[in-house]
């Protein structure tokens, strides 16, 4: 009996994975990727940030994860390296000479004492100040700033009460890019393994193979082998999308080595999660969008089971969609709009989970008001 | 006639759009409610502006020095009386001729495209004119809140209401099409006297189920609009009033100028139009590609696919060249600026009226690919494809 239900599992697997919706997924997932997920894969958007990721990254190889106090007095000597390459720029750079610049030292004159006071400089000096800021330069300017900024950082948790901001390495973009990605990346699960269920029970209502089903040795039970075909195809499908994504994302981010910081770090300026570690918190996230993914299957299923055409299913699921994304849309730390109207927003970190749970107990639900529907309907 | 009526009372008796339609509908109210925290003073606004009318001069300014709010109201009053203190005409010196050097230079734009670039700002310059010369620009509108309240009507409500409403066109055309197919009585039609000419009969009753569909969601949203908003009371102002911009991010802050002078309610009653037009030109997308497609979930999805697909088109080509201005011009893009139509539309938008153009484009478009798909299904040997 065992060995015929995987036959027919295996069977509406084949039904599920379609070439040509296979095709078309392929090319939507492309497409969507293009639209909403590439940006976050770039983590050169913006100044001083990309180059706080950078410099983050050598101070992971060079310090480990964490940074304490003595590895900080050894940090401070870094300036030296960033200011040479500063003078570097400068020397022999006739866009400086103009501007009457001749060492990093002038450059901070006129940038601290003249620039930001908001007195007059002559075109010359202006583009001086912003040569050293540019492409042309390494951005060399923008690395002094980031290393100050990541100095005040880590100086202002230190100041603070222990456990309040820890000492691990996390810069805040690489945080916030892979919060957005993951969202996406939730969103385009959700749509695929919806995508791709859809069709599956209205199809065989409107083939009229639905009847020879009930007729079968299987019978009506027939449902219930689709209701784990499809839960079943939602875990391969939610399995490969991820997979890729989080291969994309951290060989363009090249953010591996801060996977074992935790959250709590003092670039990140939040206390909220804990001792939650970057990995863990991509795990969580992970189970959160197999969950979505999972209930997305089952409800769509159900949705399809209940209608009479196409039409009918596209009608139904994409209201549903659109719900369930925005519920996807912030897998672990986002605020669910909807939970924060009803005065959950004091447990802003529980309220994805509380939803992805209630979706789950849902599609669960569902299904089995379908299987008895099924088991009674007489027509 | 009776065919066509038939078709039509079938669209009709479809329950799951029923469902759809309710689901849009409970969404714009749930949009129009959730923008609650910008109505108090609005409503003061909207109050005032029915016993003073919309126009800042002496009167409206003598009005709101005199008028003896209650307590909670005081406060807007003190809003109002700081907004309109200041207030200046800000059409009586200002040239557009800037906005178009600044994205020649950001857009790199050269020769035949920098000159229709300067050409469109010199024609926004005369209606720039005339507002200065009809005064329009002096009207109230939402005060400080006007950019908010405009975004919200313009580029959340409408916006939404647009693509809800082209969504259902798609389906709604589908769903006319494959009908006979889903009941297996194709054959029974194609064999009958009317024969493949029913196509046509479909035709225009999914094009008309669509707008029917569009103008019904439209009425029930801008019902609850007019009764739970205090915007309709200040709609009497002219669109491009001096409280109303554009944070543009090559130029900074500018005025929101139209073509022509406009009050928000013949703004709306355009927009609403285009947006018909655009509804309408789905309905014919849909209708030609499931009439060649054999599978009405695989033409959706393909049709929705290019739709999006469409938005990477501008990011491919190069940045400035005549065929960037073209990919601006998809449907896609032409709803995502909703919120500026009958505007310049900015660096996007070679051309003055983009919206209006790219509309009929789209329509003419699809007229040719349902008259292709027409042609195709005349031709289409069904025995041979059993």
């Amino acid at each position: 009996m065992r060995k015929i239900e995987f036959n027919i599992i295996r069977k509406e697997l084949a039904k599920i994975f379609d070439i040509r919706f296979i095709i078309l997924l392929t090319v939507t997932a492309a497409v969507f990727f293009m639209l909403f997920m590439k940006y976050y894969t770039e983590l050169d958007n913006a100044h001083s940030q990309s180059e706080e990721c950078q410099l983050a990254l050598k101070m992971v190889k060079a310090y480990g994860t964490q940074m304490d106090r003595q590895e900080f007095e050894d940090f401070k000597t870094w300036r030296a390296d960033l200011e040479a390459e500063c003078q570097r720029q400068i020397t022999g750079n006739p866009v400086f000479e103009q501007a009457g610049i001749y060492s990093y030292s002038d450059y901070m004159n006129l940038n601290e004492n003249e620039y930001a006071n908001g007195e007059e400089i002559s075109s010359a000096q202006h583009d001086a100040i912003w040569a050293l800021l540019g492409k042309e330069c390494g951005y060399a300017q923008f690395f002094v700033q980031a290393y100050d900024n990541i100095c005040s950082d880590y100086e202002a948790a230190l100041q603070k009460t222990p456990g309040e901001n820890s000492t691990d390495i996390l810069p805040y973009e690489v945080f916030d890019y892979a919060d957005s990605y993951i969202t996406w990346l939730a969103v385009l699960c959700v749509l695929s393994v919806m995508f791709l269920t859809a069709p599956l029970a209205v199809n065989e209502r409107i083939t009229g193979v639905i009847t020879l089903q009930r007729a079968s040795r299987q019978g009506r039970n027939t449902v219930k082998t689709q209701i784990i075909a499809v839960a079943v195809s939602a875990l391969i499908v939610t399995a490969a999308e991820a997979v890729l994504g989080l291969v994309i994302f951290f060989s363009s981010t090249g953010a591996a080595p801060f996977l074992n910081s935790r959250l709590s770090s003092f670039l990140v300026h939040s206390s909220q999660f804990g001792n939650l570690t970057f990995l863990q918190y991509i795990l969580g996230s992970l189970a959160l969008i197999f969950i979505f993914s999972v209930s997305a299957a089952l409800i769509t299923y159900v949705l399809s089971a209940m209608s009479r055409n196409m039409i009918s299913v596209l009608l139904k699921t994409i209201p549903t969609f659109v719900l369930l994304s925005y519920a996807a849309k912030k897998p672990l730390l986002g605020h669910v709009i909807l939970a924060e109207r009803l005065m959950l927003s004091n447990q802003t970190n529980f309220v994805p989970v509380i939803c992805a749970v209630f979706f789950l107990a849902l599609a669960v639900a569902v299904c089995a008001f379908s299987v008895k529907r099924e088991l009674k309907t007489e027509e | 006639m009776k065919i066509f009526i038939s078709e039509l009372k079938k669209l009709a008796d479809f329950k799951s759009l029923w469902i759809f339609l309710a689901v849009c509908f409970a969404f714009n109210c749930l949009l129009i409610v959730t923008d609650s925290s910008y109505y108090s003073y609005a409503d003061f606004i909207s109050e005032f502006a029915q016993k003073h009318g919309t126009v800042i001069n002496g009167d409206f300014i003598n009005g709101l020095n005199q008028a003896q709010p209650d307590e909670a109201k005081e406060y807007y009053r003190t809003c109002l009386q700081s907004d309109v203190s200041t207030a200046s005409n800000p059409y009586s010196s200002y040239d557009t001729q800037y906005i178009a050097e600044e994205y020649i230079r950001n857009y790199n734009l050269k020769g035949g495209t920098a000159n229709q670039m300067r050409k469109k700002y010199g024609q926004l310059q005369e209606s720039v004119t005339a507002l200065a010369e009809n005064g329009g620009a002096m009207t109230v509108y939402c005060a400080s809140q006007t950019s908010s309240a405009h975004g919200f009507i313009f580029s959340s409500l409408l916006k939404n209401l647009t693509l809800e409403s082209c969504l259902a066109a798609v389906l709604l055309a589908i769903l006319s099409v494959s009908g006979e197919r889903t009941a297996h009585t194709e054959s029974l039609v194609y064999s009958s006297k009317i024969g493949r000419k029913l196509h046509i009969y479909k035709l225009f009753a999914s094009l008309s189920s669509s707008v029917a569909v569009y103008a019904l969601l439209t009425a029930a949203t801008l019902t609850v609009f007019i009764l739970f908003t205090p915007y309709p009371g200040v709609m009497n102002s002219n669109v491009s009033s001096l409280f109303n911009y554009i944070n543009d991010i090559d130029v900074g802050i500018r005025p929101f100028i139209t073509w022509s002078s406009m009050t928000v309610w013949q703004y709306m009653l355009a927009s609403l139009c285009i947006s018909a037009l655009m509804t309408a030109g789905f309905a014919l997308f849909s209708f030609a590609l499931t009439l060649v497609s054999k599978s009405s979930y695989i033409s959706f999805a393909i049709l929705i696919l290019l739709n999006f697909a469409s938005l990477l088109l501008p990011g491919i080509v190069p940045l400035g060249s005549r065929l960037f201005f073209l990919t601006n011009m998809s449907p896609m893009c032409l709803w995502l600026s909703q919120g500026v139509w009958f505007t310049d539309g900015g660096p996007m938008y070679l051309y003055a009226h983009f919206e209006t153009a790219g509309t009929l484009l789209l329509l003419a478009v699809g007229a040719v690919a349902v008259l292709v798909s027409l042609i195709f299904a005349k031709r289409r040997d069904i025995l041979c494809e059993r």
